[in-house]
């Protein structure tokens, strides 16, 4: 175990951008556990006096170092505490929809037949609805609130993870290795899980990695709609949605919390790479 | 005394539905017999389709067979249980890339049976993994490498190490050196034969290298669209083929010696989905006659229990 760890360390730190990616995911999670000894203010507090407060960039201002936004609050504590939210999302939404869809997708792409059939017409079906409305419609079944945005947009998630996963395995099945293991008697879980699952593993992790990111701006497309973090609550997603009408008068409002999500998305998706690559043997010399 | 392996009128049937056309039946194994001793290697050769890896599948219990039965020292498969059948019957694929899961190493490959059929210790396990690498002619330290990172004759080389895991008495070597080097396939098939000699193993040897066939066969099983054509000892069967499509075989195989020209079968190897009615090979016959494209013929036994299906003998 310990002989892997190290042999898969190497293998991954030859990559520079996923040790980019994983150092900013760090920092961020660093960030959000400990986000009320980073942050300056409380992310709720307002000050009345200083509405739409530039960034320090901008003016002599720095007690409200990133500016504050229409009500007066402080945008960096809100972006810290936010990146808990945000990130406790994607994480979550990933964590939910790559268990179920690998599981689901398992299931049929080996045993086929009638199960196969049933679960596909099923994604197909999920698949027709545009994401957004069967969030939208997921959460007005359940609430509104954050937990159930999450498991919305987790499900929103699960039918494109079935889909990939089914396919892998269906390559999979072909091959004589599988045959090799009926030969010696395997048993169907040792040869699902066993031979088949790492094999599927390289388009699994680069979904995942997708999915967070989706998972973070699907959750923020709730939020905007009032059916996803409710307010006062700080999330970038819903930071961002809020700031629309003041894209000209306080850019920063809008540019930060992107941002934010830009860097984290990004991170993951070099982050997956990496994991990808140093998980693969037939890249290893 | 009791054949180690004994198959007789082994038939399957593939039902082939679709939702527009009405149920096909195709007869990819249609009355398949022969028997197997200890120390031989009976070679099943015939064109491509002609359900030779089928008749491999059906033998390991992979593929359901729909008729016929198959008896292991002489008692029925379904009398005996699984996983002994399956420690006495083991085979080797035919392509070395993908008969090797890529994610394991090499050892973790050869040790797979084991964890299928036995509880061993690891280090057990490792300790017997390593004995039979060394018997396969792989060094010791090839155990932590991944298939990828092999030569295909070596690649094979853990195939035959893993068929060889549980001690098997027969391997199906279905078409073992056909994917490899010229150069390689020597190699591998003098391993095959060592090996033979050294655990008393019986081949099933599916091939259609008919030179290859003639060097290591004791005996020979011609297909053709499921059916057999001709089976009986290496010997009888090249030297005195007596179905027109062994003759036909026989004659289309390059030869150094004799610089003959070859005479090649003409036509293809007719749909299963539609078999021509009487004899399958009426078509591409020389000898056909008016008869054999009426009236299938009956495998004709004689007393050295070879077999031919022909009506022009």
């Amino acid at each position: 175990m310990r002989a892997q760890f190290i042999d898969f360390w190497y293998y991954f730190k030859q990559n520079r951008g996923a040790l980019a990616g994983l150092a900013v995911i760090f920092i961020f999670f660093i960030t959000a556990l400990l986000a009320p000894l980073f942050a300056p203010h409380n992310p709720a507090q307002i000050f009345p006096e200083h509405l739409l407060q530039r960034p320090f960039f901008f003016s002599e201002q720095i007690n409200l170092f990133l500016g504050s936004d229409d009500v007066g609050r402080d945008l960096l504590s809100r972006l810290i505490y936010g990146a808990r939210i945000s990130m406790g999302i994607g994480l979550l939404v990933v964590i939910f929809s790559t268990s179920i869809g690998t599981m689901l997708g398992l299931i049929s792409g080996y045993v086929g037949g009638r199960i196969d059939w049933f679960i596909m017409r099923v994604v197909d079906m999920m698949m027709s609805l545009p994401s957004i409305l069967l969030a939208i419609f997921v959460v007005s079944v359940l609430g509104p609130n954050l937990l159930n945005g999450i498991i919305a947009v987790s499900v929103v998630a699960v039918p494109s993870f079935i889909r990939i996963v089914r396919a892998s395995v269906l390559e999979e099945k072909k091959r004589q290795y599988v045959m090799a293991s009926q030969t010696f008697g395997s048993s169907h879980w040792r040869i699902l899980f066993i031979n088949i699952f790492p094999n599927v593993l390289a388009p699994l992790i680069v979904q995942a990695t997708l999915g967070f990111s989706d998972g973070i701006l699907n959750a923020a497309a709730l939020g905007f709609l009032g059916l996803g973090a409710q307010p006062p609550t700080a999330e970038w997603g819903t930071m961002l949605a809020d700031s629309r009408a003041y894209i000209e008068s306080a850019p920063w409002l809008v540019t930060l919390p992107g941002l934010c999500i830009l860097m984290v998305v990004l991170a993951f998706n070099l982050l997956g790479d990496g994991l990808r690559d140093a998980f693969d043997p037939r890249l290893k010399k | 005394m009791a054949y180690l392996l004994e198959v007789t009128n082994l038939t399957k049937h593939y039902q082939v539905a679709n939702f527009f056309q009405k149920p096909k039946v195709v007869r990819a194994l249609d009355g398949i017999s022969f028997t197997l001793n200890v120390g031989d290697t009976l070679a099943i050769v015939g064109e491509s389709g002609c359900g030779k890896s089928t008749l491999a599948k059906t033998i390991l219990g992979i593929e359901q067979k729909t008729a016929g039965e198959i008896f292991s020292e002489g008692k029925k498969v379904e009398e005996i249980s699984r996983s002994e059948f399956i420690k006495s019957v083991q085979m080797i694929f035919q392509d070395p890339y993908s008969s090797l899961n890529p994610r394991q190493k090499a050892w973790e490959i050869i040790a797979e049976p084991l964890y299928a059929n036995l509880q061993l210790s690891r280090a057990d396990l490792r300790s017997r993994v390593l004995e039979l690498m060394k018997s396969v002619g792989l060094r010791e330290d090839f155990a932590e490498r991944y298939p990828h990172m092999f030569s295909g004759g070596q690649r094979q080389r853990i195939g035959i190490a893993r068929a060889l895991t549980l001690h098997p008495k027969i391997l199906i070597c279905d078409e073992p050196i056909s994917a490899l080097d010229v150069s390689i396939q020597a190699q591998v098939l003098n391993l095959l034969m060592e090996l033979q000699a050294r655990l008393q193993l019986s081949y099933l040897f599916i091939g259609h290298n008919l030179n290859v066939v003639r060097h290591i066969a004791t005996h020979v099983l011609v297909m053709y669209l499921g059916k057999v054509a001709e089976y009986g000892p290496v010997k009888a069967i090249f030297e005195n083929p007596q179905h027109p499509y062994t003759q036909a075989l026989l004659q289309s195989t390059p030869s150094i010696k004799s610089r003959k020209k070859f005479e090649a079968i003409e036509g293809e190897l007719p749909s299963p989905f539609f078999p021509p009615s009487g004899c399958a090979f009426h078509l591409r016959c020389k000898k056909a006659t008016a008869h054999c494209r009426q009236t299938a013929p009956q495998l004709l036994v004689d007393r050295d229990g070879r077999q031919v299906a022909c009506l022009n003998l």
